[in-house]
């Protein structure tokens, strides 16, 4: 395997692992109105970048499937959809939110053999 | 907006189910609007926008990450092949009935009329069938081609934001038109080849047992393959490559001609033949008499028409400069 090949292989996996995470991620920010930008901005201020290519997409999915609701804002300098987590969304999120803890209590249980703490 | 951006937003929106394309464009158009606004505060250059739109991808992967799952073939393409198979599925049968038909009253083969109509319907499913699944084939390869045709045609090599094709090019592909003519000639080609095996016209599709066979001249037969063949490669390069270069539509136009004289020998002057072997009187009747003569006219005529319109409208077109705000020259 060359290390085109490798640094592929590891990018898809890196993804893999990602996806879900981000999922998580948007859900638990969106209690304020935001816009696609906003966002971005916001995950990367706290660490997590997110390439606009996946977050644009992943919010209209979002929407779709009812978590997320979503306004057209007309009044600002331009055009703006201002996506915001619905009650479904919350009770998803509280669900994601305990998986994820349970995730991360097990992972490192099994990554370092001993409880996280 | 920057006309850049614009034609992103137009590449992007080709891809996309037309149920959800206005939207789509329109949130994304804005979210680009704000990046640029972020980064640059409203005054980027070509070379800034380029390089956002480089970060937002291809178009086509951009376009098919709104999509969703995956199907044989997807929701962007499913309407535009229904839409081929319906009008296929109007034109196919009736052509096939007919040519049978011609067959039967022109050859010597003798049978009840029932055994008859049985064998023209036969004939009519058939080429239906066969056509339908060379349509769904053609659209399944599209669909799931799309990364292996961008190697083909080195386009792996990244995507340039700089070398997007312009919005409302006269010269761009229309991607519904290209695959309606690959999907007609994929079929054509593959009945005259059916054609060429057996020696002349019939639609019966057996090759055992072709029916009565309407002799036609061979060279032309084969010429006509070989133009089609090439009209075919031509066509799909322009679908490859998203537009038609003037030399590449003027060799089009040129194949076209050719091929409506050799239609003439192949199809209309050995079909005119028997029919007026049949009935000698219809020669008498105006226009009639040349039906054959003027189809040849008629096709020869559509096809430089055709092809100077669009060429006169690649010459005439330039594209509009930017609108909304000024990109400064990078």
């Amino acid at each position: 395997m060359t290390e085109k090949e490798l640094d592929e292989q590891f990018d898809n996996l890196r993804l893999e692992l990602r996806r879900g995470v981000v999922v998580l991620a948007v859900l638990s920010q969106m209690d304020t109105a935001r816009y696609g930008y906003n966002l971005i901005q916001r995950l990367a201020e706290q660490g997590l970048d997110v390439e606009e290519g996946t977050l644009y997409p992943l919010l209209r999915r979002l929407e779709k499937q009812g978590l997320l609701e979503s306004e057209w804002e007309m009044g600002e300098a331009r055009p703006r959809k201002y996506y915001r987590i619905s009650p479904l969304g919350r009770k998803v999120l509280a669900a994601l939110t305990t998986e994820w803890n349970d995730t991360v209590e097990v992972m490192h249980l099994i990554l370092y053999g001993e409880k996280h703490v | 907006m920057s006309e850049l951006v614009e034609r992103y937003i137009h590449q992007v929106g080709r891809y996309l189910p037309s149920k959800e394309r206005a939207e789509i464009q329109a949130e994304l158009r804005s979210q680009i609007q704000d990046q640029l606004d972020d980064r640059y505060e409203g005054a980027p250059t070509e070379a800034n926008v380029a390089e956002v739109l480089k970060e937002l991808g291809d178009p086509r992967r951009m376009a098919a990450s709104y999509g969703g799952e995956q199907y044989l073939v997807g929701p962007d393409l499913y309407p535009v092949m229904m839409m081929v198979l319906r009008r296929g599925w109007v034109i196919v049968p009736p052509i096939a009935i007919l040519v049978h038909l011609l067959a039967v009253v022109f050859g010597d083969e003798s049978g009840t009329l029932i055994s008859l109509l049985l064998t023209a319907a036969g004939g009519a499913f058939q080429a239906t069938a066969i056509f339908t699944g060379i349509v769904v084939l053609i659209f399944a390869i599209l669909q799931h081609s799309g990364e292996d045709l961008d190697e083909i045609t080195g386009s792996d090599k990244g995507f340039d934001p700089l070398a997007l094709p312009e919005v409302d090019d006269p010269a761009e592909v229309d991607r519904f038109e290209s695959i309606l003519s690959m999907a007609f000639g994929t079929f054509a080609l593959l009945v005259m080849l059916y054609f060429l095996r057996v020696g002349g016209l019939t639609l019966r599709f057996n090759l055992n047992d072709p029916g009565d066979v309407i002799p036609v001249p061979i060279p032309w037969l084969v010429a006509l393959i070989a133009i089609g063949t090439t009209q075919m490669v031509l066509q799909l390069t322009a679908l490859l490559r998203g537009r038609w270069g003037v030399a590449l539509w003027l060799v089009n136009v040129a194949l076209d001609i050719v091929g409506a004289v050799t239609l003439y020998y192949v199809l209309w002057l050995p079909l005119a033949g028997q029919l007026f072997a049949a009935v000698p009187a219809l020669l008498n009747v105006p226009f009639l008499g040349r039906g054959a003569q003027i189809i040849l006219a008629i096709s020869i005529i559509a096809a430089v028409l055709e092809g100077a319109t669009k060429l006169v409208k690649m010459a005439g077109y330039r594209h509009s400069g930017p609108s909304s705000y000024n990109v400064k020259a990078s």
